[in-house]
């Protein structure tokens, strides 16, 4: 009876053994794959959008980044007409979105440094730059540990991620990532065998379908639904003189605990002030002229930027427009609250009046090589 | 905090772990106690207070036994400690019904009058399960079956052991209680076997259960606008939903309280492959069907007196059996409906089942008679999982009468056909091989492995957003 039970014991032991030595290893081997070979699985937004920018054909002369702001709230394809328009040039220059959602300067960098590797080198970069992408304490690693994060990237980024109370999602994302990625294996899998199959699941807020793309260099989401719509220069200067419907404030009510959490020990510096350091660097490096802006949001979100936040954030653009000699623009006043769809999003008419605001004032001058000014003064229709 | 999540995961390791590491028995069921306090809580933590009242109740009145001579005090306190424990079932699960009835019948007659609802009645988790347990606790104590319990805590543990807490099965005292005084020693191939029935459950319900409800819902909820193919795929996802659900979420419960030294007992055994209804409710809800048989068939006469009297007894079991299941009249019709197969199979059924032949033709009458009955059990889902007697109606209609319609997605119609598929293998499975005794022939290594890939297979298969249990409504 002894026998037979320590047998058991001993049998029961080694296969937990084995169960839990294949589990991690299946696990590891996959985060390793998803790491390196198969990205596109963790972030198939930003797989899209780079394999956009790698087919074949005309390179963008123009790239934008940033995040949802940028990607509904700039118009790639207006943003071109207009430097066309303005410059008198013979053909409209290449605008390309790419844009992220829940985007910041991390994830700018992450794309930035693909774009390079795809041999993208276009002749601006227009990088979104907010006080909340500038504060030590990052929210936004919440999609980081899961869409970009790799394992050489742990030791650069952990203390940010335990700052921003990211630590179990950085460890289940590293050690269970079949678990994690589970939605978009599965959909690639499904897709590798019959498209049709995939229209059928339902979809993360990262890996938006991107047949929502209304041109090949917009941004392939609409998440403020604004590059749907194709409203006249009229009607947005309408627009921009009506006070914000009750809609519009509901929108703008329902996310502002948003901005505070954000800005939340406000202090510049961490893994985002480095990401833009990076990133102006490699702009140097590559000779492709940075242009920073500050991208519109409403009266409600700005008065979550305190004159101590304000002050730190306009001191380090200061120093670092400086450092790198780039154009810094400050638009988070320029829209009119009733060209909001929520707090810190556009709609179709704030986006186009955005795209010709800092199209006319600012991109037409730093094309030519000209621009001087660190913000336009003046307010009201370009 | 719902099973096949992570928190849910974080709790049971750590509860796990600090249980084997303390080396008091003692020890270990309070603290056994305490998680089941605290996994409860994480629901609604006001709550708890409920369940402390109902169980101190009875706990009372079981010691008051022993010492009540008089045998009308004794089933005083007994019909007082029940009507005690069902008063608090009806108030909390059944009040809306009620009132929501009254209303509709005002109505009719034309009286405009509307009691007021009590809108915000929060349905306490488990109440369903944990009441009848605490009530054939005191049963037990009462027939002479099981001596009261002394220690309070023991007492506590058997009503709020976590793993079958929020929906059984419903543990009888005899069989958890000896447990609880038992020592426990840990044993690693205990915990292996807990580990396979825990991640069988989990594939049922996070791999198959779970992908059902994009495929159910909206055809219940609007059943006009669909076809007949895809009212019957929709019926059949519904299936093998709840199969998958509550029978995934029993053998969690059983796979973890296996890992603790606990045993629960088997709620379900391959009941789609049951040959008639009787057999069917000998294979489904294991610990209810026998609970109603026990507690509530018996008491009422059984079969003792004669056919009506045994047609009304199964039909009042069903029909409160029905009622148990949730507050609405589609649950009465659905308890009904069973108690009038389960009649009729008692009627014209036996005669037929006892003429029993051997060959292709034995087997070919026993398919015949399994597939009848899944057809039964099949159209009495259609009117459990229907909001409405309208709802239920088309649905029925649209079963038995080819109409056009909206139909399902190709990729539904794949994963419903996949489901089924994995169902039919698995009872297949549960019925011609000995699990146990295969497991006993494999290299430890290959059990290991099989454990691992099961795992992995359902944690890459199981639906982004976690859904909760059917039976948790109940």
């Amino acid at each position: 009876m002894n026998q037979r039970f320590s047998w058991h014991r001993r049998r029961g032991r080694t296969a937990f053994c084995w169960a839990a030595g294949a589990f991690v290893a299946a696990q590891l081997t996959a985060s390793v794959i998803l790491d390196y070979a198969w990205p596109a699985a963790r972030f198939p937004y930003a797989a899209e959008v780079l394999g956009r920018a790698g087919k074949a054909g005309p390179r963008p002369d123009v790239v934008l980044f940033g995040s949802s702001r940028i990607a509904g709230g700039l118009r790639a394809r207006d943003m071109g007409q207009e430097l066309q328009a303005t410059l008198g040039l013979p053909h409209a220059p290449l605008v390309f979105n790419a844009a992220v959602p829940a985007g910041d300067l991390i994830s700018a960098d992450h794309m930035l440094k693909q774009l390079l590797r795809r041999g993208v080198r276009p002749t601006l970069a227009v990088i979104e730059v907010n006080p909340e992408t500038l504060n030590h304490y990052n929210e936004w690693f919440f999609f980081h540990v899961r869409r970009q994060l790799r394992w050489d990237d742990v030791p650069a980024y952990w203390r940010d991620v335990f700052r921003a109370g990211q630590a179990h999602r950085l460890l289940r994302a590293r050690f269970v990532p079949l678990s994690v990625h589970r939605g978009n294996i599965r959909r690639a899998c499904l897709a590798w065998l019959d498209p049709q199959l995939v229209e059928s699941m339902p979809l993360e807020a990262w890996s938006l379908p991107v047949e929502k793309q209304t041109s090949e260099t917009d941004a392939p989401h609409a998440a403020t639904a604004a590059v749907a719509q194709q409203p006249t220069w009229d009607e947005v200067l309408q627009r921009c003189g009506e006070s914000p419907t009750e809609q519009q404030r509901h929108g703008t009510l329902a996310g502002l605990e948003q901005p505070y959490r954000w800005l939340k020990h406000y202090r510049v510096g961490g893994a985002s002030a480095k990401a833009l350091e990076r990133m102006l660097q490699r702009c140097r490096d590559h000779g492709i002229e940075p242009v920073l802006v500050g991208v519109p949001v409403t009266l409600a979100h700005r008065q979550a930027y305190t004159p101590p936040i304000e002050a730190a954030y306009r001191e380090h653009m200061r120093e670092v427009s400086r450092r790198f000699g780039c154009v810094f623009v400050d638009y988070r006043d320029r829209v009119p609250d009733s060209l909001f769809i929520d707090n810190h999003h556009v709609l179709a008419e704030g986006g186009w009046y955005f795209t010709r605001c800092l199209t006319r004032e600012v991109l037409t001058s730093v094309w030519c090589g000209q621009h001087t000014v660190e913000r336009p003064t003046e307010v009201g229709a370009p | 905090m719902n099973f096949p999540t992570t928190q849910f995961l974080g709790f049971f390791l750590t509860v796990f772990a600090v249980y084997w590491l303390l080396p008091w028995h003692r020890a270990r069921m309070v603290w056994l106690l305490l998680a089941s306090c605290a996994f409860y809580m994480s629901w609604h933590p006001w709550l708890i207070l409920l369940i402390l009242l109902s169980a101190s109740v009875d706990y009372v009145v079981a010691l008051l036994f022993d010492d009540v001579k008089s045998l009308t005090w004794g089933r005083l306190l007994l019909f007082g400690s029940i009507g005690f424990n069902l008063s608090l079932l009806a108030f909390f699960k059944y009040t809306n019904f009620m009132l929501d009835s009254a209303n509709s019948m005002f109505a009719l007659l034309g009286v405009e009058y509307r009691s007021p609802l009590f809108d915000n009645l929060l349905l306490p988790l488990g109440i369903s399960f944990y009441t009848f347990e605490t009530i054939s606790y005191v049963v037990d104590v009462y027939m002479g079956r099981f001596r009261a319990v002394r220690n309070p805590i023991d007492y506590a543990l058997y009503i709020m052991f976590f793993p079958h807490l929020a929906a059984g099965p419903i543990v009888r005292p005899r069989d958890f209680l000896p447990q609880v005084e038992r020592r426990k020693r840990f044993d690693w191939y205990r915990l292996v076997v807990g580990m396979q029935i825990a991640l069988v459950g989990l594939f049922k319900k996070a791999v198959i259960a779970d992908h059902m409800p994009p495929v159910v819902d909206p055809v219940f909820k609007c059943p006009e606008l669909y076809s007949s193919a895809s009212i019957w795929l929709a019926t059949l996802a519904y299936t093998v939903q709840i199969y998958c659900d509550f029978s995934g979420y029993s053998d969690m419960a059983m796979g973890m309280a296996h890992m603790l030294g606990f045993k629960l007992p088997v709620n379900f055994h391959m009941p789609y492959f049951a040959a008639s209804i009787t057999e069917f409710w000998r294979r489904w809800h294991i610990s209810l069907s026998s609970w109603l048989r026990d507690y509530l068939y018996v008491p009422l006469g059984g079969n003792r007196g004669g056919k009506l009297a045994t047609y009304r007894n199964l039909m009042i079991t069903m029909l409160l059996g029905g009622l148990w299941h949730g507050a609405s009249w589609t649950f009465v019709f659905w308890g009904a409906y069973h108690g009038a197969l389960l009649s009729l199979h008692r009627a014209f059924g036996r005669g037929a089942q006892a003429d029993t032949a051997g060959g292709v033709v034995g087997v070919s009458r026993h398919v015949v008679c399994v597939l009848a009955t899944f057809l039964s059990v099949c159209i009495g889902w259609v009117f459990f999982r229907a909001q409405t007697f309208g709802d239920a109606g088309t649905v029925v209609t649209r079963l038995v009468w080819p109409t056009v319609g909206l139909n399902l997605h190709p990729g539904h119609v794949l994963l419903v056909g996949l489901s089924v598929l994995a169902v039919f293998l698995g009872h297949l499975a549960g019925t011609f091989l000995s699990w146990r005794r295969l497991e006993r022939r494999l290299p430890a290594p290959a059990l290991g492995g099989a454990l691992a890939f099961l795992l992995l297979l359902a944690l890459l298969l199981m639906p982004e957003a976690s859904k909760g249990f059917i039976y948790f409504q109940f």
